[in-house]
């Protein structure tokens, strides 16, 4: 077969894009590598000193001491704690956001490790330990890494990169604001407008350094139920006085799990629906006036949602009246699903590959998590992905995500590095003016 | 005010004395003359037994009672709802109307027994071929009704009122698409002209010691209703159930819930009550799921009260599970049979009747059965008591006595004499009792 000189200029054309890609990820790769330590060093002092979400008053500033010396244009307190910085590339192009959560969670660390978290405070009225048992300390070293190495790297970008340090991606405390939503509202994602944002999550249970993402619905929506069922007290012994509203409970749960099996079509996505809480009654032989049960519902797609919602409420209602009593539904929406942008999706892919190899990047199903980065994708083109951080030495069922045991394998951080890294100045290569 | 009070205690202890001593001489010559019928009792009841025959379909068993009847000077009317005989025995002198009572017909049961006398008849019930028996000893209450008739023919002129003789088809219930039973009975005004003031029937129990009477006042035996629970989806492919609504889930819930009416909404210390889903039917494959599913079932009650409030209960139950997945039930219930329901008066009057018949430590007083009887159609228009006669046999194990409806139901003969008596003394008792000048 002979070669038409057209193609033969396009594969001069490709060797020379992918010889200077190759050149690009080498620098990249160079430039991780030297940041590497500070990298594990930051993560461990995050990780000795996690704040609650809105709370995350000292990460804040700390990451924004950090940012500062970059010589980054910081902002902050944004969100109540967030840091956003501003890093203006040499060059004209498109502004890209790398977002981090910055938050830890009310529990008690069981690990020996000497940076282990020892800080105490009182939630809900509860004294607990707090801890990065979610890993967000590790995204913030991560983040602080990528802003070090794409800084050292500023004459060559084209384009601007926004660092996005968030508070309360756990959720903020009963009756503040906070986490992505409130990020948005303050206009983080304005002045410059974003064209695109990109975000990670370490994950233990992901063998280390495996990066695992999928186009589309990736995330679970999150909404919140809560269903009270009234019912009219009697005595335990005399059933037939009243409409016993624990009776009607069980019947609404068993109930509510055919909606999931008989109702949804699981082919377009997966839903779950978790009962999490039922509370009724003060004493073993007195029927209650009410039983108050809160559960979770996690959906891929918004169409699927709504008709969860509706049924739900459809079937507690008409399964109470059954019994003559009646049932109260209310759903808080809480996050949407984190949905990838099929096209930044299908773009980030290669990117992935050259930073962690070939052999590390997975596409995956989607998992019934949530997370609020869905608010970023919401306004702009977004991508999320998994950065696999299993621990070394574990048994093989590792510790989960929030949980006391929770630990990561700091050796892959640097993937991750690398990972947004390459991910931003790739997409503003590919967007440049 | 003081002295008219005495006087009234004073009456109405002379009318207790009355009800023992009018009574004693004749209830010497009733006792003999049972004993002395025994042999014929047993007799004809072998007869019947020999000769059983399914529900409106009782002809030969109709004439043999009727020319029975007939031989004794008794008044007749014969066809009565389809195939029943009643009898008139009046005795010229004021008094009551009593009715007595015994159903007349078989099952479709092949009798299993090695009796000399037990039954080789055979039919086609419900496009089956099977043997034709009495199972349930109604027999027998043919039988000791037969020897009632002949004994109080014999002794009219110590009796007072007028006596009824009630022999009633089908009370197993009519062939489908037939009427029939005591309801039909009622319909036909069998307990008019003379108009009935009191109505007492019995039931042999092979299960019940053998020499015992037992009964209870109010609810002894429960209402039976049908029900029948269509449910309505919308088929779809076993393996996209979202296509659909799938009523066989839905049935499931329904099921489970109407378990709760009885469980949690109804008031068991007055009464108890069941709720039996008997059948289903849904479906024709594994991987269809079906348009609708259907489930028929029994509603046991020994209260009109609580009868009523179930099936409003079932109802609500079964259409609001159906709506809670987007389905629609249809509940259908039928009235089936009344609960026999003793008259509190008339029981506690005739326990002493009983306790003559059977000796008193062999009454007693049980829990209320949810078994069903016809004979609830009659004490729903006139206040009636219905007990049962035990007749298991006597070297019978009772943990392993064959139940009524099986094909080795037997009975012990020697219980029928108690039956005879008590239904003797409860009718005689009765009409002295109310013969009582009311003054």
């Amino acid at each position: 077969m002979k070669l038409s000189p057209t193609i033969v200029m396009v594969m001069a054309t490709f060797a020379t894009f992918a010889q200077s890609q190759g050149a690009l990820q080498s620098r990249i790769d160079q430039q991780a590598a030297q940041v590497e330590a500070r990298v594990i060093e930051w993560r461990r002092w995050f990780h000795e000193h996690p704040e609650l979400s809105n709370r995350e008053i000292n990460t804040g500033a700390r990451i924004a001491e950090i940012l500062k010396s970059f010589g980054l244009q910081v902002q902050y307190p944004v969100a109540k704690t967030g840091v956003v910085a501003l890093l203006k590339g040499g060059k004209p192009g498109p502004v890209v956001a790398l977002r981090s959560d910055i938050d830890a969670l009310p529990i008690t660390e069981r690990n020996a490790l000497p940076f282990a978290s020892k800080v105490t405070t009182t939630f809900s009225g509860r004294e607990t330990g707090v801890m990065h048992a979610c890993g967000h300390d590790a995204h913030m070293a991560i983040l602080l890494g990528v802003a070090q190495v794409l800084s050292n790297m500023k004459a060559s970008l084209n384009g601007t990169v926004k660092f996005i340090f968030q508070p309360a991606e756990e959720g903020a405390p009963s009756g503040e604001e906070g986490g992505a939503r409130l990020m948005i509202k303050e206009g983080v994602l304005e002045n410059p407008k974003v064209d695109a944002i990109f975000g990670l999550h370490v994950q233990a249970l992901v063998p280390a350094g495996q990066i695992n993402y999928k186009s589309g619905s990736f995330m679970a929506a999150v909404d919140g139920l809560t269903i009270t069922v009234k019912g009219r007290g009697a005595h335990g012994a005399s059933p037939w006085d009243g409409v016993d509203p624990i009776v009607l409970s069980g019947q609404i749960v068993s109930s509510l799990q055919t909606i999931v099996s008989r109702q949804l079509d699981l082919t377009r996505a997966g839903a779950v629906l978790t009962i999490g809480t039922m509370h009724a009654g003060i004493r073993s032989n007195i029927i209650p006036e009410t039983a108050v049960m809160e559960g979770t519902i996690r959906t891929f797609d918004s169409t699927m949602q709504l008709e969860m919602h509706q049924r739900i409420e459809r079937t507690a209602m008409k399964v109470a009246e059954s019994g003559g009593g009646s049932a109260d539904v209310v759903i808080h929406k809480t996050y949407p699903a984190v949905v990838n942008n099929a096209e930044l999706a299908a773009w980030a892919g290669p990117s992935l590959t050259r930073a962690a190899g070939a052999a590390n990047v997975r596409i995956t199903p989607a998992v019934t998590m949530a997370e609020d980065f869905s608010f970023f994708q919401q306004k702009v083109p977004g991508f999320f992905f998994f950065l696999g951080v299993y621990p070394e030495g574990k048994p093989e069922k590792p510790p989960v995500h929030h949980t006391p045991d929770f630990m990561i394998n700091e050796k892959v951080l640097i993937t991750g590095v690398k990972a947004l890294s390459t991910l931003a100045i790739d997409y503003m290569e590919s967007k440049k003016k | 005010m003081k002295m008219r009070k005495l006087l009234c205690v004073g009456l109405s202890l002379i009318t207790g004395g009355l009800h023992a001593q009018m009574n004693a001489k004749v209830q010497a010559k009733l006792d003999q003359q049972a004993n002395a019928i025994e042999v014929r009792v047993i007799e004809w009841r072998r007869y019947f037994h020999e000769h059983p025959e399914l529900s409106n379909r009782e002809v030969n068993t109709a004439a043999k009672v009727a020319e029975h009847l007939k031989s004794l000077g008794i008044e007749i009317q014969t066809g009565v709802a389809k195939t029943g005989v009643v009898g008139l025995l009046k005795t010229g002198k004021p008094g009551p109307v009593i009715a007595l009572r015994a159903d007349m017909d078989a099952l479709p049961v092949t009798e299993r027994n090695s009796l000399p006398f037990a039954s080789k008849v055979k039919t086609v019930f419900n496009d089956q071929e099977t043997g034709v028996m009495h199972a349930c000893g109604h027999d027998t209450h043919v039988a000791i009704l037969m020897a009632v008739a002949e004994i109080l023919a014999k002794n009219k002129a110590d009796l007072k009122g007028t006596v009824k003789f009630i022999f009633q088809p089908a009370e197993e219930g009519p062939p489908k698409g037939e009427e029939g039973g005591a309801g039909l009975m009622v319909k036909e005004g069998v307990l008019d002209n003379p108009k009935v003031d009191v109505i007492f029937g019995m039931h042999i129990q092979s299960i019940s010691k053998l020499g015992t009477i037992s009964y209870k006042p109010a609810g002894m035996m429960a209402a039976s209703d049908w029900f029948t629970i269509k449910v309505k989806g919308r088929q779809s492919h076993g393996a996209a159930p979202w296509m659909g609504i799938d009523p066989i889930v839905v049935s499931a819930q329904i099921i489970t819930g109407l378990q709760t009416i009885v469980s949690r909404q109804t008031e068991l210390t007055k009464e108890a009550a069941v709720i039996t889903v008997g059948r289903i039917q849904g479906g024709v494959r594994e991987n269809i799921i079906p348009e609708e599913v259907t489930m028929a079932g029994t509603i046991r009650t020994l209260d009109m009260d609580m009868q009523k409030i179930i099936h409003e209960k079932i109802k609500l139950t079964a259409t609001k599970i159906a709506e809670s997945a987007g389905a629609t039930a249809e509940v259908t219930i039928e009235n089936k049979t009344p609960v026999t329901y003793n008259d509190v008066n008339v029981t506690e009057k005739m326990v002493p009747s009983l306790q003559k018949a059977a000796g008193k430590d062999n009454v007693m007083q049980i829990n209320a059965v949810t078994g069903s009887e016809d004979f609830g159609f009659f004490e729903q228009a006139v206040p009636g008591l219905f007990f049962f006669v035990g007749a298991m046999p006597k070297d019978q194990d009772p943990s392993k006595v064959p139940a009524h409806h099986t094909p080795d139901f037997m009975i012990d003969e020697s219980g029928m004499l108690i039956g005879l008596k008590a239904m003797l003394n409860v009718t005689v008792d009765y009409m002295y009792l109310n013969n009582v000048p009311k003054k």
